[in-house]
């Protein structure tokens, strides 16, 4: 490490010394090969992430689907208004929070303990076995998932009659029909759903870490618990930060299709999140215009959740996205 | 050279990849895009366009295909590539209009009205009056009903009356019970509500499980827009049609929003002494529609109410097997003698939804469509869609009157048949007349007494005989005249207000229709005057507006015929 920042600190005075276009275009013909290759990319980023931006201008108008753009009629920040005064977009506001702290909060804990645990397992097989089991849900489109998730918690489902023959309950619940436990059953699901893809990248930086520091750890007699705190958990902090801030980036975004899917009349004060408000509104009221309005405050909270997430985590010391 | 070569070839085959994923896997005679003449041998040449129904799932398929397709495309040298709706339908038209890329033939369903105010479909009215005079002539009293606010026609939907014919078996809304129910209760005939549900108590309390399971008194259908078959039930319950969510008065013709009328109060405060005495679903409002049909085939469901179309795939599956006990018969339900049942169907003719040609078709092939079209609304290709070919799929008797076989019946009741036949791809959608032919014979063959009376086997004889009738339906009162009928047809602007109450009610009542039904009956009234003090706050006077406007628009148009006829 300490080595190779040497080198690299010399390399900058040296460039120092001519002048910056000059090293520009000489390191450009250097790594022309590398420049080429980023074409597509930059190209695929701008096409599909920055020219899309162009539609933000729908958010201002009535827009009208097969009108020219000089002819659609502009209405300021009617469908704002409309989206930040309905009574209901607060509590829409809420369940999208809501919704996307606990996925991002068992998301996060299942998928690190689960790798961990994997991790540990010396019997190759079975811990093959316990991979591919985990995460095969993934590969579930959520319209099956959803079904399977609805069938098992309806009243004579499996949950129901364990639950019963526990002795838990008294009588059938109706899980999906009580507002209150959609939260819990919406993270739920997404573990089941996500936790063994989700372990896939930390197995990978467990997979970095250093064996000597294991063998060493084990002379000085740590314990297996202790060699976990110590040395596999910090081992992999650096992606769990990366990963964090990512995620944090995406905070309103609670995910669609299982609160559309498992939502009903019943629970919809605590399943309706953003993005079903603005399907029923926007998109199938023809009101293309609101849901872009939708689209530019999540991107806009987005960006600020971003940097914030990014900033706390340069000032704790351990270093940014950029 | 050599690595030329190589590249040359790995080029090709990533075009061949391409044009493969591009290009779908029906063999049509023509090329993809449909504007593409193609010789279709000896008939000269065969064009090909592209029609996207979105009336409901299917098997996609060219028309040609099919018996009656084929025979469409020698006389007209057109076919169509029909194109089924998969999930969505506002999502899949949505996208048609924000591309501007729409299929030639067109049938948007419930997104009609965005794809006419977005412009897609073309006006018809000269198309109709210079190339389809058989179209005139079948849609004649009609035309006037399918012209918009601006006097175009865009859309032509199936469906034009000509004459009324008492269906034999049931197709609309019912009340239904459990055969089984009946016959143990020796067969009583429930006319009210009270009387339904009593019937249901009774039958519950002494068969708390059916083949294991427990059993469900009265279940109900509320998921996504299917949440009509809930909504629904006070309008039928108080005498009318299903006009949707308003009552039409028969006399002003005004509309009135029904959701806070005493009516729906009446009814709901029922559901909720329903539930308390455990018979109602628990699971009504968090079912799917599937698990709702699988509901109804397990035979655990003692009643529910929907309409038959809707119910048809369980109903359908009993009615295959062998046992004729696990059937549902339908009853006409009111809220108390006197009051007339409005459950079967007007004479009506609803202007949408219904098939539009598209911008995306040139003069030329707008004109080969309408004539297409045209040929369909013949008379006689009008019986080869519902009746078939005579001596193959119908009879004629010395009369003149047609029937069918039992033989006949069973093949064209079978699935592979119809659709090779093309039964199931002609037979509603396209320019469609409804009643009776000029020969009196029914346009349906279900409707004609020959072929219905042949279609009830025992089990059907048995419940026809308890009951004292000819037909299931004969329970039911003959429909009123209502020249409007149906109300929901309406167009409703995209971005009005009218648009925005339907979908604010909607979401209200999903809300609060289960609150209201699983409260504590003492709870009852707090809860009534909390849904309908929400139900205040919406722009529901606009939508009576609309409704209204639309409803004395069509008993104009309608009298005014009815002058000119005399």
């Amino acid at each position: 490490m300490a080595s190779g920042s040497d080198i690299a600190a010399s390399t900058i005075k040296k460039e120092k010394q001519e002048k910056g276009l000059k090293v520009f275009l000489r390191k450009c013909k250097e790594q022309q090969a590398l420049l080429w290759m980023t074409v597509p990319f930059v190209l695929w980023v701008f096409v599909f992430k920055y020219l899309p931006v162009w539609g933000w201008t729908m958010a201002f108008q009535d827009y009208k689907p097969a009108v020219s753009f000089s002819e659609q009629e502009w209405v300021g920040f009617k469908h704002f208004l409309f989206l930040f005064t309905d009574e209901r977009f607060l509590g829409v506001l809420r369940n999208t929070l809501a919704q996307s702290l606990i996925n991002l909060v068992l998301g996060f804990v299942t998928a690190i303990t689960l790798a961990v645990l994997i991790n540990e397992l010396s019997n190759m097989k079975f811990k093959r076995t316990v991979q591919t089991i985990s995460y095969l849900p993934h590969f579930l489109s959520w319209v099956v998932a959803a079904a399977l998730v609805s069938s098992v918690l309806s009243i004579d489902g499996i949950v129901n009659d364990v639950l019963m023959g526990l002795g838990l309950i008294e009588k059938e619940i109706l899980w999906l029909g009580v507002g209150e436990y959609f939260w819990g059953i919406l993270g739920a699901s997404e573990v089941w759903k996500n936790v063994g893809w989700n372990a896939i990248i930390y197995l990978a930086a467990i997979s970095m870490i250093d064996q000597e520091q294991y063998e060493a750890a084990k002379i000085d007699g740590a314990s297996r618990i202790q060699r976990i705190i110590h040395i596999t958990i910090p081992g992999m902090k650096s992606v769990i930060v990366v990963l964090l801030i990512m995620n944090i980036g995406y905070i309103l975004e609670a995910g669609f299709e299982p609160q559309y899917l498992l939502g009903n009349g019943q629970n919809v004060e605590y399943s309706e999140n953003i993005d079903v408000f603005v399907i029923k509104y926007g998109i199938s009221m023809f009101n293309f215009s609101l849901a872009t309005a939708a689209g530019m405050f999540k991107t806009v909270i987005s960006i600020i959740f971003l940097f914030a997430a990014n900033s706390l985590s340069k000032k704790l010391g351990q270093g940014g996205l950029y | 050279m050599r690595k030329q070569f190589v590249w040359l070839l790995s080029l090709l085959i990533a075009l061949l990849f391409v044009a493969s994923a591009c290009s779908d896997d029906s063999q049509n005679t023509s090329s993809d895009d449909g504007n593409d003449t193609n010789d279709g041998g000896e008939s000269g040449d065969v064009i090909t366009y592209d029609f996207f129904d979105a009336s409901g799932p299917g098997e996609d398929i060219n028309t040609s295909e099919t018996t009656i397709g084929k025979m469409f495309e020698e006389e007209t040298g057109v076919n169509f590539d029909i194109e089924h709706i998969v999930g969505d339908v506002n999502q899949k038209v949505g996208t048609m209009i924000a591309s501007g890329e729409y299929p030639e033939l067109l049938n948007a369903e419930q997104s009609t009205d965005a794809v006419i105010d977005a412009g897609g479909f073309v006006p018809l009215n000269d198309l109709i009056e210079e190339h389809a005079p058989n179209i005139k002539k079948m849609y004649g009293p009609y035309l006037e009903y399918m012209k918009r606010d601006d006097g175009n026609i865009y859309i032509i939907p199936s469906g034009a009356s000509h004459g009324y014919v008492k269906p034999a078996n049931l197709e609309q809304g019912a009340w239904w019970i459990k055969r089984d129910v009946l016959k143990e209760l020796g067969y009583p005939q429930p006319k009210t509500l009270d009387e339904y549900f009593a019937i249901i108590e009774e039958y519950t309390a002494a068969n708390p499980e059916i083949d294991g399971a427990n059993t469900i008194g009265f279940t109900a259908l509320t998921h996504d827009w299917r949440f009509f078959a809930l909504s629904n039930q006070p309008n039928h319950l108080a005498g009318y049609p299903n006009d949707g969510g308003i009552m039409i008065d028969m006399d002003t013709l005004e509309a009135d929003a029904y959701p806070d009328n005493p009516e729906t109060e009446r009814w709901l405060k029922k559901l909720n002494e329903v539930n308390d005495k455990g018979l109602f679903d628990q699971e009504s409002f968090t079912q799917n529609y599937d698990e709702y049909l699988a509901k109804i085939t397990s035979g655990r469901v003692v009643g529910f109410f929907d309409y038959r179309w809707q119910v048809g795939q369980a109903l359908d599956t009993l009615a295959e097997d062998e046992d004729p006990y696990n059937d549902y018969m339908g009853f006409p339900i009111v809220f108390e003698e006197g009051i007339t049942d409005q459950y079967l169907d007007p004479v009506g003719f609803a202007a949408s939804p219904g098939i539009g040609i598209t911008t995306a078709a040139s003069e030329e092939d707008q004109i080969r469509i309408i004539k297409f079209l045209d040929h369909i609304a013949k008379e006689e290709t009008q019986k080869l869609i519902t009746w078939g070919k005579e001596g193959e799929t119908y009879e004629i008797d010395e009369n003149g009157r047609y029937y069918r076989t039992e033989e006949q019946i069973e093949t064209t009741s079978n699935t592979e048949f119809r659709d090779s036949f093309g039964f199931s791809y002609f037979e509603w959608g396209w320019p469609r007349m409804n009643g009776l032919y000029e020969d009196g014979n029914a346009v349906e063959p279900p409707k004609q007494q020959e072929v219905a009376s042949l279609m009830y086997d025992d089990g059907d004889k048995e419940f026809l005989e308890a009951y004292e009738i000819e037909t299931f339906t004969e329970l039911f009162a003959e429909p009123e005249e209502r020249p409007w009928y149906p109300a929901w047809d309406t167009p409703i602007e995209t971005g009005s207000p009218a648009q925005l109450y339907e979908q604010q009610l909607d979401d209200l009542m999903k809300r609060k229709f289960p609150e209201i039904i699983f409260a504590n009956p003492s709870d009852f009234d707090s809860q009534w005057s909390d849904f309908k003090s929400s139900f205040e706050t919406l722009p529901y006077e606009e939508y009576e507006n609309v409704i209204t406007e639309s409803v004395k628009r069509k008993v104009e148009i309608y009298e005014q015929a009815q002058e000119s006829a005399e």
